[in-house]
């Protein structure tokens, strides 16, 4: 397997992301050679329940904050769910600093963190969804952005 | 409405706004996000499962093929509330899926053209044209490289003369600031003729 031609879905799970800022909480046991794609496949669909989609719409740049009962109910997390919260307590991140962390593909995220806001235990700050007229928060941005 | 404060309830925050800097394979994305980012860019994948085909090498494992798309991304926090992130984008047609999930919600793009490669900006050009999405074409400067002036990447590409044309240095933050500042403009630009509509 590991000899065949070039396999995408191994190389979700598998490919070395960045390792800077690893979590403190590992969400998966460590992807190794002896894990084929199928393997991964089954992962992915397990956590996700094969849901190609949460309840809650998260964009990409969407940030995420733990709750007060998500501070409490960390300790009875498992997996992915435990990692995301375990993250989410230290700082406000959003869903594509999630995945890279976690090194988890970003539509798994979506769904295990839209299940979290469902479940109460993370906040969600989402973008505005009025932004092309939204003449305020361009200008403020061009504020910043020459300020930086 | 005598206080500032009266006249805008205070805003949740932190706010997340994105703009995406689509290009050709190479030409200077991750470098630019790199440029004006306060962390080192970051790689997130996207995992698209698609029916397989039949056709792959592995049809004999099971019916769906999963296609990866790496983006690396940045943050810049822009004041006390507004978090920016620059998600650099692969220009590929196959990737046009994708993007239509990533670019929801954007202010804006930046499509970063190499000028001795200028055909791989075509389909970012495309899709964002057709998008309806504020964008600028910029134009990195590559070490070497013959240079040729905005208007003849303007030419070149048949670009619009109200989309600006903008130089470049991908490896320069206050190059980088004033494209993304240009795009910006563009932006409140349009937000305004989209307002006063």
């Amino acid at each position: 397997m590991e000899d065949d031609a070039y396999d995408d879905s191994q190389v979700a799970l598998v490919r070395p992301f960045l390792t800077r800022s690893m979590p403190t909480v590992h969400a998966a046991p460590a992807v190794n050679d002896t894990v084929g794609p199928e393997a991964a496949a089954v992962r992915s669909y397990a956590m996700t329940s094969g849901r190609a989609r949460g309840a809650v719409h998260l964009e990409f740049e969407a940030m995420l904050q733990v709750t007060p009962r998500g501070s409490d109910a960390s300790a009875s997390l498992s997996f992915e769910r435990a990692a995301i919260v375990q993250l989410c307590k230290g700082e406000i991140l959003s869903i594509a600093e999630l995945s890279a962390r976690l090194r988890v593909p970003i539509g798994v995220i979506r769904v295990v963190a839209s299940d979290l806001i469902v479940d109460g235990l993370l906040e969600a700050f989402l973008p505005s969804l009025g932004v092309a007229e939204d003449i305020d928060l361009i200008s403020r941005l061009i504020e910043g952005v020459r300020a930086l | 409405m005598h206080s500032e404060t009266a006249t805008r309830p205070p805003a949740r925050s932190p706010i997340p706004v994105k703009i995406v800097v689509a290009g050709g394979f190479g030409v200077g994305k991750t470098t630019f996000v790199g440029a004006i980012s306060d962390i080192a860019p970051l790689t997130t994948e996207a995992a698209m499962t698609t029916a397989g085909d039949g056709i792959d090498n592995r049809s004999q494992v099971g019916t769906k093929t999963t296609t990866t798309v790496a983006m690396d991304f940045g943050r810049v926090a822009v004041d006390q509330s507004i978090v920016l992130y620059i998600f650099g984008t692969p220009g590929q047609d196959r990737f046009g899926f994708m993007w239509n999930d990533l670019v929801q919600g954007a202010i804006g793009a930046v499509v970063l053209v190499d000028s001795r490669r200028i055909e791989d900006s075509f389909p970012a050009l495309d899709y964002f044209e057709h998008r309806n999405l504020p964008f600028i074409v910029a134009v990195n400067r590559f070490d070497g490289a013959v240079m040729h002036s905005a208007e003849d990447v303007r030419n070149a590409l048949s670009i619009a003369p109200n989309v600006p044309v903008v130089a470049t240095d991908a490896r320069h933050r206050e190059a980088v600031k004033e494209t993304v500042l240009s795009l910006l403009q563009v932006a409140l630009e349009q937000a305004r003729v989209r307002t006063r509509a």
